[in-house]
């Protein structure tokens, strides 16, 4: 009994030892020793640590970050080359100590041990964020600012938007975007074949299509289309103006094609559009464009856009019916998809209850969520909403049959995070079940990063208020009576924008009576030109007529004006230094660095050679002051001029002018 | 050894402890269970027999020292503990991850918990077997029933306190079974959770339960227990 | 146990080892009449009970704290009242509930069968039949077996109703080994065992080995909607 009672308590005692002596070789103490042995070795002097468990507290979030346990450095710009865990964290405008480290990084704040911390474990479902898509949390508390530091997510909000998004999911914050209406198709199509392909695979004829491929099956497909091409009326009841009689006669006149050629060059459509991948991308591309619709389509089009089309983006040029023709004639000739087959026998004879079929198969697929149809019958099928799947929880998520759990959180092929699904759900929608309505986009990996980014940053946690950056953006300016109308019919809001609202592709148009001279601009509409050789959008040649013109520059300046853009009463001109603005402008500030004057200088900026017939005086003033004042984007550097010089630099560049 | 004798010659020492050392008589020996508080609830003699293992597998002793450890681990934790939501998670969490031996001490009263109801309930069913329910010991049985019944209890209440996925469900199926008797079962089950849903007052009723009434009981209960053992000639 | 009188007569034949004391009774008297014991030999608390006590305890202890070091204490995410978790399982002791809530209306399995256990459990000191515990089969064979066999098939019916099998089958098991003895004339110690089962042992030993078959079905082969899983 004595023998026992010896090995028990010997037993006894180990097995209680075992506990203490493990948590006084846990690993953060491993490592925080490490650390202190690492900053002795350093050339810097760095203080050791008294080892100890380090939090981080952050009382609004009620968050208790104990990652600066072992990222002893987080803090020390000194360590910023130190190997991991101890190197400090790149510059960010934001204390470590006031937001800690999960709000951004997620991940398990409250663990002590690697894994735990770092990893999806079991019962811990939001782990640390990769480094592509941490930004996501940058968007919870600024959510729709265009950080610099977000471009990811900034690239991620364009895209849903471009790509319509909001058309199937509610996402707060967007608005549907113009996709043409289906009304008239069965007018508009140049034959049936075309859409049974564009149907199957929208990416074969247009790669940058924004129609998404749908995976139809063939049968769908076949009603969809039959049940598409018996809507032959176009929108309000428009018909179509018949071709003029040049264009029969003369459509396959060398000259004529010619012609349309050169109007198709002068007005730079291949700014907006692609020719087989090559020109702009703002609009679809003209490759095939032939085979797609027919010529009837073609010249009413082209003359009235928005009339087909309403809300179309297309401005109205203003070219005469012959030249319309001849342009209709050019893409006839060119812009032919020469690997479409025709199959004539199927053409005529749909099927008896095509109608139902191809409308249940419209919207099955929520066709209508994009597109207008003037049918019985249609209604918007949306898909989930999206405005908190960044914090959607894992259990409410559907992994699909393929994907069914082995272990509760860790499946073949795609693990269980929040990233990974939506990732995936965009790569390839079918990935989590053969039943989804989901359809795939051609995005290429940096877009997908992108929009998952975004998607990630829709969360429902709770943000104390202090935290939140609330951006407004100005809302629409609606533009009434005739100028609305011109505005309207040249879509100039497409590109350019009035009071943020607009497109932010061209220069902004709030103050450009403030900004341009009016003997310019007018010969500016007449011939455009682009004033950046490196831009790749141009402004367009739209043939403005004369009367609108004078219209447009009436509303220049009478309207677009801002008063801060005059030069201050007690300097003058006249009295300024042509001679000490030329001599700052070469040497001191380098200006030709950027600016083009006299055929030198550099291309970053527009050349100057023509600026004193270009631009208004106070205008230059006020921009040479403080350029992100007017354009927090611009990369002209602030160089805190003194009024005085600005006012010398300003006299010089007004002396630039062209004969 | 002439030190510790001289200690135990001074007047503080014997003043404390009643018993000399070394114990070389029957009467020492008696004397050890005799003048001390703990002890002196067993008899001086047993039957040789009824000490053996097999006898009685210990399974009662078994239970009052995992009852024990259970007294001692649930009292440190409670040091630890603020029974509120969503503080009683994070408190785990404190204890998994930055108290020195916390998950020492949450696994030990976990493990031990559940050992003490396996053995309380081998504990009935030996004595079940071996007839040691029968007159005079009837009513000692029926302490043991409610040991029984209490030890599911604290089982059940202390399960609700962590307050994860885990412990929030089985509590709400169990809520739900007492929901089921008739009449009075949605009355129960409100008193109970202290509201329709668990929620913080459950979190403060469970944890009143768990480390202040039901142990108050199953002590005062075990006391008995133990007390009736000898009265109705346990041992000896 | 079973000593009757006589023995006891021999056993102090000599009054010089066991005086031989006389008491008058009278007819109504608080004290109970019990069956001297033979002496039995004594052995002294400390150190022979102290030193197995302290040993016991180590032992718990010791058990205790390693399944403490290598078996961590579950924990799963903060309590979130929107997710139920499928099944939603209740604390393993109470899993054979559980169990029976699947097959019986919850008044039944929630409330009369623990009610009835209790109140069994409760009674079963106070109950004086049989109290020598003869085996199941030593009086009338077939009226014992007549209402053993109605008993048993009756239950058996009634949990099949329900399609309780984890209730009929293992039943049916224990009910064909105390028919055992009765079928095999062949005299092993196994067989010798069984026959001397009490019907009260029969039935403790059935509720124990239901109530753990129970709990184990209810842990580890219910998977979601309490449907028959297996564990591996």
């Amino acid at each position: 009994m004595k023998k026992i009672y010896s090995v028990t308590s010997l037993i006894f005692l180990i097995v209680l030892a075992v506990s203490p002596l493990k948590s006084y070789f846990s690993e953060w103490r491993t490592i925080q020793n490490n650390y202190n042995r690492f900053v002795e070795k350093l050339p810097q002097k760095i203080k050791p640590i008294p080892v100890g468990l380090k939090q981080i507290w952050i009382k609004d979030f009620n968050r208790i970050d104990r990652c600066v346990t072992c990222h002893v450095g987080i803090n020390d710009n000194r360590l910023s080359n130190a190997p991991q865990p101890f190197r400090s964290h790149p510059k960010i405008p934001h204390d470590v100590e006031k937001f800690g480290c999960t709000i951004c990084h997620e991940g398990q704040g409250l663990a002590t041990d690697y894994e735990e911390a770092h990893l999806s474990t079991e019962f811990w479902d939001k782990p640390l964020l990769p480094r592509r898509y941490v930004q996501s949390s940058c968007a919870k508390c600024h959510p729709d600012e265009n950080l610099k530091f977000t471009s990811s997510v900034n690239l991620g909000r364009e895209l849903i938007n471009e790509y319509n998004c909001v058309a199937c999911h509610d996402i707060p914050g967007f608005r549907k975007q113009f996709v043409p209406s289906l009304d008239g198709i069965g007018n508009k199509a140049e034959n049936r074949e075309w859409l049974i392909n564009w149907l199957k695979d929208p990416f074969h004829s247009q790669p940058k299509s924004k129609m998404p491929q749908f995976h139809f099956i063939d049968e769908e497909i076949e009603s969809l289309v039959d049940f598409l091409t018996s809507f032959k009326n176009f929108p309000n009841n428009v018909r179509f103006e018949s071709l003029p009689k040049i264009y029969f006669e003369k459509k396959e006149d060398e000259n004529f094609i010619q012609l349309g050629q050169t109007r198709f060059r002068e007005a730079r459509c291949i700014s907006c559009h692609s020719v087989d991948g090559k020109g702009g991308h703002l609009a679809v591309d003209l490759g095939k464009i032939a085979s797609k619709v027919n010529e009837g389509w073609l010249f009413n089009y082209i003359k009235y856009p928005q009339k087909f089309q309403p809300k179309v983006e297309m401005p109205q040029y203003g070219f005469s019916n012959e030249e319309i023709a001849a342009i209709t004639a050019y893409i006839k000739s060119e812009f032919v998809d020469w690997e479409i087959e025709y199959d004539e026998s199927k053409k005529d004879q749909p099927e008896p209850n095509f109608f139902e079929k191809g409308l249940a198969v419209f919207n099955k697929y929520n066709c209508a969520g994009c597109h207008q149809l003037s049918a019985k019958g249609i209604f918007e099928n949306p898909g989930p909403e999206l405005s908190s799947i960044g914090s959607k929880k894992l259990y409410q998520i559907d992994w699909g049959k393929a994907n069914q759990p082995q272990d509760r959180y860790v499946v073949a092929g795609i693990p269980h995070t929040r990233y990974d699904f939506i990732e995936n759900k965009i790569k390839s929608p079918k990935s989590f079940g053969e039943n989804t309505r989901m359809p795939r986009f051609n995005f290429s990996e940096t877009q997908i990063q992108s929009i998952t980014s975004y998607l990630l940053s829709l969360n429902e946690e709770e943000l104390p208020a202090r935290y939140q950056r609330k951006f407004i953006t100005t809302s629409t300016d609606n533009l009434h009576g005739e100028i609305g109308e011109i505005f309207k019919k040249y879509t100039c809001l497409k590109c350019h924008s009035i009071n943020n609202y607009g497109g932010k592709i061209a220069p902004d148009l709030t103050r450009i009576g403030s900004q341009l001279q009016t003997e310019w601009t007018r010969k500016y509409f007449k011939v455009p030109y682009s004033l950046r050789p490196i831009v790749e959008e141009r402004m367009p040649n739209l043939f403005i007529s004369n009367k609108e013109i004078e219209l447009l520059l009436q509303y220049f300046n009478t309207t677009l004006l801002d008063d801060g853009l005059m030069l201050p009463k007690n300097l003058d001109l006249k009295v300024a230094n042509v001679h000490r603005g030329e001599n700052l402008f070469r040497e001191l500030y380098g200006c030709q660095s950027c600016h083009i004057v006299s055929g030198k200088g550099g291309y970053v900026g527009p050349p100057l050679d023509n600026v004193g017939n270009r631009l208004k005086p106070g205008w230059i003033y006020k921009w040479l002051l403080d350029p992100q004042f007017y354009n927090p984007k611009t990369i002209e550097p602030r160089s805190n001029m003194s009024n005085k010089d600005a006012i010398d630099i300003t006299a010089f560049l007004m002396t630039l002018r062209e004969k | 050894m002439q030190i510790f004798r001289k200690i135990q010659m001074t007047k503080i020492w014997r003043s404390i402890f009643r018993t000399d050392l070394p114990i070389k008589t029957n009467l020492d020996r008696s004397l050890v269970i005799f003048n001390s508080l703990t002890l002196h609830i067993q008899p001086v003699k047993v039957r040789e027999r009824a000490i053996k293992f097999t006898y009685t597998f210990y399974l009662g002793m078994i239970s009052f020292f995992l009852f024990v450890i259970l007294t001692v681990t649930g009292i440190l934790l409670m040091l630890y503990y603020q029974p509120a939501i969503p503080h009683a998670y994070e408190n785990m969490k404190d204890l998994q991850f930055v108290v020195s031996n916390g998950s020492f001490l949450r696994n030990m009263h976990r493990w031990s918990a559940h050992l003490m109801v396996i053995t309380v309930f081998l504990h009935m069913l030996r004595v079940f077997f071996s007839g040691a329910y029968k007159p005079p010991r009837e009513f000692n049985w029926v302490i043991g029933v409610l040991l029984l019944i209490l030890t599911l209890l604290l089982g059940y209440t202390g399960y609700l306190l962590p307050y994860d996925q885990l412990s929030y469900w089985a509590v709400t199926v169990g809520a739900n079974i007492v929901g089921y008797i008739p009449l009075i079962g949605k009355e129960i089950r409100f008193l109970l959770l202290g509201g329709n849903q668990i929620g913080e007052y459950t979190l403060i009723r469970f944890y009143v339960l768990h480390c202040v009434i039901l142990p108050l009981f199953l002590t005062l209960l075990v006391a008995l227990h133990f007390w009736r053992i000898r009265k109705d000639g346990g041992l000896n | 146990m079973n000593r009757d009188v006589k023995e006891e007569v021999v056993m102090s034949v000599n009054p010089q080892e066991v005086p031989r004391r006389i008491a008058l009774f009278p007819q109504k008297t608080p004290v109970r009449f019990e069956i001297e014991k033979p002496e039995e030999k004594l052995v002294m608390t400390f150190p022979d009970l102290i030193i197995r006590e302290v040993i016991c305890f180590q032992v718990v202890v010791i058990v205790c704290a390693i399944l403490a070091l290598f078996f961590n204490a579950p924990l799963e995410e903060l309590a979130n009242p929107q997710n139920t978790p499928n099944p939603a399982k209740a604390p393993w002791y109470f899993l054979g509930l559980q169990e029976l809530l699947h097959n019986f209306p919850p008044v039944v399995a929630g409330v009369l069968i623990p009610l009835l256990i209790v109140l069994a459990l409760v009674v079963i000191p106070y109950f004086n039949i049989n109290v020598k515990r003869e085996g199941l089969w030593v009086r009338d064979k077939k009226r014992t077996l007549l209402l053993f066999s109605s008993a048993t098939f009756l239950f058996i019916f009634a949990s099949l109703i329900y399609s309780a099998y984890s209730i009929a089958i293992p039943t049916f098991i224990i009910y064909c080994l105390a028919l055992l003895p009765l079928l095999i004339k062949r005299q092993t110690r196994f067989i010798n065992w069984l026959s001397k089962r009490s019907l009260a042992e029969w039935i403790m030993s059935w509720f124990a080995i239901l109530a753990t078959v129970l709990t184990i079905i209810g842990t580890y082969f219910r998977g979601p909607g309490w449907s028959w899983v297996w564990p591996w």
